[in-house]
């Protein structure tokens, strides 16, 4: 990590000496490793190192960024003599008032390194994805075509000329399997996700079963002929899928620039009233948790919509200074995959982790209360029109939900409505957490969809 | 760095590995972001690194490094020595490589003016005069935002065929968006375009008609009416047909998903699978286009490859495994993100050839349907062979008439199904710059396109 420093600080300091009045330097060290399964083997394994600098150089009102990977010292000197070439040419941003100050950042984060999964071998990493393979082909007419497991290991390190120091050890893990089932001409997919800072809370077997379940219940699936209308319980994972208008609409990047419907509407009522939700940049084991966000600025536990009610917006330095508000922690660079040319990008406001307060049901306990539904385990893709809310999506492993009880899995159809309306019309929310991307959520019943075949 | 790279190469056959290729690669590019008339992002990126791939029996191993001395380089040799041989363990066939005669050569990108020599206050001026057209058009553009982007790839081979080559590429793009608000109703105005060209691809466009066009757009949408549901009569925009052809047939089409029997296209070869008025081909040689390449990561020169000729279909894409793997030849589509990424088989620009019929002949020749128009996204599905994808926008048809412009919706069917009902092709031809992910992530440069095209879709209003 002392490396990391000296690199940022022998940065700032060739910045501050070409008349740089503020500049910020963000040093990212990662080793990332793969394995890629094709056709039920390991295809591929990989090892990668990278080193990089991203470095912001204000000269007042012009803000210049460039960035490069690190092999030696006169890459800083391009990188500095780049972003000041930049900042000089540039227009002055009205917005930008100031990089942020130097803040005590205390506290404790739990489970974000983890030194188990740091020193892995590769040998264990493809053992455990073969782990997945055998489990899912146990079942008959199933195969895993593809899968992947990768890890990474990073230290981060930024500091800015008004003070700010911060270093940061993480470890990411990232999976993903598909199965297929095939029978006569018929053949189908089951896929499965999983995010963790920790391989040992990856159940590789509990992804084999669910892969090869869902894949096996394509097979049965007939195209749906016609139009449902009613409760839609959706898979936590494609629920991050939909619920991503939550970190669009609270954005203050989106709000400031008039992007956002939930625009001037805070302490209105913006979604049912038993829907709520906190940003929690310090959520043990969150993929983007730390004591500091991407530029220094301490993390903390936020509600962003508490009872239905809208309670904040999220703010990165840059939108808090334009908002005249503070920042709170959500300038992100860190992706939720991996950190690979994390470097590379400025930082953008997003959600540390997003949290959605579980109910007390289990999804089979919500299934045996609706009366009309369909239950989506995997979209095609769960994109949504993050300005209007309307999204039609084509779900690939759905079951349709009839008194109760689930009945005929279906295919062919979409899945449609408008979710900003859906917000308001929360049905239940689940009591089975998991982590996906930067959201911490359960399975969600949304009334007033239309499945449409 | 040719000589590192040799070094490098040699160093993975001494460890053991059959086939072994090693990669150097500069990226540089530059980005210019106006939001609401001022600059939200001005930056600038450089990035090298080398990366050494070895196959031992059915497994590749492979390490990166942006370290370039000769200890990483070697460190990288023998790391991906050791994960290739921990791999084979598992593995149960192995992997064949095509063999190819050794090329050297030396390529530069074909443009008309390096963007690295025009003025930045040139490029600043085109930004904010995207920005500036936008706001002029209307009051009710609450949001605009205009992007330009340049980026010049240099890249460095070697393989244990004994090829050498370095080639460059070089591309421009830039795009503008807008959002419109009435009483409380937002709606989106997007346009983008891009190519493997210089600073010409701006000189050719003027950004005050560009910007306008997209504003309107968006406030065109704001007394949109909600489209129609169900199975009709759709005649789908270029931007559309290119999705079809991209996302579930091309996919579908890349030959490693063929291998992994995970492609719906797996048994398809001779059979018919559209009409006869379908054909469709992956073209990485095609001037000026965004997903064109002179050599693909493996150092295979591009080439032009129909998939479907007049409703048959004829055949993949390949790399140099999966073409030894299928008793074929490599067609220039082992492609690859980034140095520290893995090649596998990708898309380069990816179409159905255009027809015969206007627009305005497929118009007043449909009783009753759907115009689609702008495709927002669309998602592949290779072993279903399952279509799906966004529509910005529309106009219903009734007795071959334009009628009502519809707010955005979703198309989705089987693709074989759609393409068996293809009954009339445009003339009209467009090819849209986008970049492509596989497996949701290794994004690459293409592009995708067709002409207009008259099928049965299923429609889904939202």
């Amino acid at each position: 990590m002392q490396e990391l420093e000296s690199l940022a600080s022998l940065a700032l300091k060739k910045a501050e000496k070409k008349g740089a009045k503020q500049a910020e330097a963000f040093i990212l060290n990662g080793h990332m490793r793969s394995v890629y399964i094709e056709g039920s083997s390991p295809h591929l394994a990989d090892d990668k190192f990278e080193t990089g600098l991203g470095l912001k150089l204000c000269l007042g009102k012009r803000v210049g960024f460039a960035s490069g990977t690190l092999h030696q010292e006169r890459d800083i000197e391009k990188i500095v003599h780049e972003a000041y070439s930049i900042a000089k040419t540039s227009e002055e941003d009205p917005y930008f008032k100031s990089l942020p100050g130097a803040e005590q950042v205390r506290g404790e984060v739990k489970n974000v390194f983890c030194k188990e999964t740091a020193e892995i071998t590769s040998e264990e990493m493809i053992a455990k994805t073969m782990e997945t393979v055998r489990v899912a082909e146990e079942m008959r007419r199933v195969k895993v075509p593809l899968g992947m497991l990768r890890l990474a290991d990073y230290s981060l390190h930024i500091a800015n000329s008004l003070g700010v120091k911060f270093n940061h050890r993480g470890t990411m893990v990232f999976t993903y399997f598909t199965a297929k089932a095939t029978s006569d001409d018929k053949a189908g997919e089951g896929v499965e996700k999983e995010w963790s800072t920790r391989i040992a809370t990856i159940d590789f077997e509990r992804i084999g079963k669910t892969i090869a379940s869902r894949a096996l219940a394509t097979l049965e699936a007939e195209p749906y002929k016609g139009e449902l209308k009613g409760i839609a319980l959706v898979d936590p994972v494609e629920a991050s899928g939909l619920l991503w208008v939550i970190e669009f609409a609270t954005n203050s990047e989106q709000v400031n620039k008039q992007r956002s419907p939930w625009t001037n509407k805070l302490e209105t009522e913006v979604a049912s009233n038993e829907f709520t939700v906190e940003d929690d940049g310090r959520y043990p084991g969150g993929i983007r948790s730390a004591l500091a966000d991407d530029e220094g600025v301490k993390t903390s536990k936020r509600p962003i919509i508490e009872k239905g009610v809208l309670k904040s917006y999220i703010y990165d330095s840059y939108n808090a200074n334009i908002a005249n508000a503070k920042a709170t922690g959500n300038g992100f660079r860190r992706g939720t995959r991996s950190v690979e040319g994390a470097f590379t990008r400025p930082v953008a406001c997003a959600n540390s982790n997003l949290i959605i307060k579980p109910g007390n049901k289990t999804p089979k306990q919500i299934i045996g209360q609706i009366d009309k539904g369909v239950l989506v385990e995997t979209f095609a893709s769960p994109e949504v029109n993050p300005v209007t809310g309307g999204f039609s999506c084509e779900v690939r492993n759905a079951t349709l939900i009839e008194k109760g009880q689930l009945t005929k899995h279906v295919k062919h159809a979409l899945l449609t409505g408008n979710m900003y309306e859906l917000l308001k019309n929360v049905a239940y929310v689940g009591n089975d957490v998991r982590i996906v991307e930067s959201f911490v959520l359960p399975t969600i019943a949304f009334d007033g969809t239309t499945l449409v075949g | 760095m040719i000589e590192m790279l040799q070094k490098a190469v040699a160093l993975a056959q001494k460890f053991g590995g059959e086939f072994a290729d090693a990669r150097f690669e500069t990226q540089k590019a530059k980005q210019i972001s106006v939001v609401n008339g001022s600059i939200r992002t001005f930056s600038s990126i450089e990035r090298n690194g080398l990366a050494v791939r070895l196959k031992l029996g059915g497994a590749w191993g492979f390490a990166s490094t942006t370290t370039l001395t000769s200890d990483a380089i070697e460190n990288a040799a023998r790391t991906a020595y050791k994960l290739a041989k921990t791999a084979n363990t598992y593995s149960k066939e192995k992997i064949g490589i095509y063999e190819t005669k050794p090329l050297k050569k030396k390529s530069k990108a074909k443009i008309k003016i390096d963007p690295e020599n025009v003025d930045t206050d040139e490029k600043l001026k085109f930004v904010f005069a995207l920005d500036e057209a936008q706001k002029a058009t209307d009051k009710r553009i609450v949001s605009r935002t205009s992007n330009y982007v340049e980026s010049l790839k240099n890249f460095e081979l070697v393989n244990s065929s004994g090829s050498q080559l370095e080639w460059n590429e070089i591309r421009t793009h830039f795009s503008a968006m807008s959002i419109a608000l009435d009483s409380g109703k937002r709606e989106l105005g997007i346009e983008t375009k891009g190519g493997t060209a210089g600073y010409e691809l701006i000189k050719d466009t003027d950004p005050h008609v560009f910007g306008a066009d997209v504003a309107k757009e968006a406030v065109e949408l704001l007394s949109a009416v909600k489209p129609p549901s169900g199975l009709m009569t759709v005649i789908v925009d270029p931007e559309i047909a290119g999705v079809l052809a991209h996302e579930v047939m091309g996919h579908a089409s890349e030959a490693d998903e063929v291998i992994k029997h995970r492609s719906f296209l797996s048994e398809a070869v001779g059979k018919r699978v559209a009409s006869n008025l379908v054909t469709m081909v992956d073209n990485g040689t095609i001037a000026g286009a965004y997903g064109s390449t002179p050599f693909d990561s493996e150092g295979t020169p591009s080439s032009r490859t129909v998939i479907i000729e007049k409703g048959i279909y004829k055949g993949f894409m390949h790399s140099l495994e999966t073409a030894a793997a299928l008793n074929s030849a490599p067609t220039g589509n082992g492609r690859t993100q980034d140095y520290n990424r893995r090649v596998w088989v990708r898309m380069t620009n990816t179409f159905f050839e255009s027809g015969n019929w206007k627009l305005e002949e497929m118009i007043s020749d449909t009783k009753e349907g759907l115009l689609a128009l702008k495709a927002i996204s669309g998602m592949e599905d290779p072993v279903g062979g399952g279509f799906q994808v966004r529509a910005l926008k529309g106009y219903t048809i009734k007795n071959g008439e334009k009628k009502n412009l519809v707010r955005g919706f979703s198309l989705t069917g089987k693709a074989l199904d759609i393409l068996k009902t293809v009954d009339s092709v445009g003339k009209d031809f467009q090819l849209t710059a986008g970049l492509c992910g596989k497996g949701e992530e290794d994004y690459i440069q293409v592009t995708t396109g067709g002409p207009y095209m008259r099928a049965k879709i299923i429609a889904g209003g939202e």
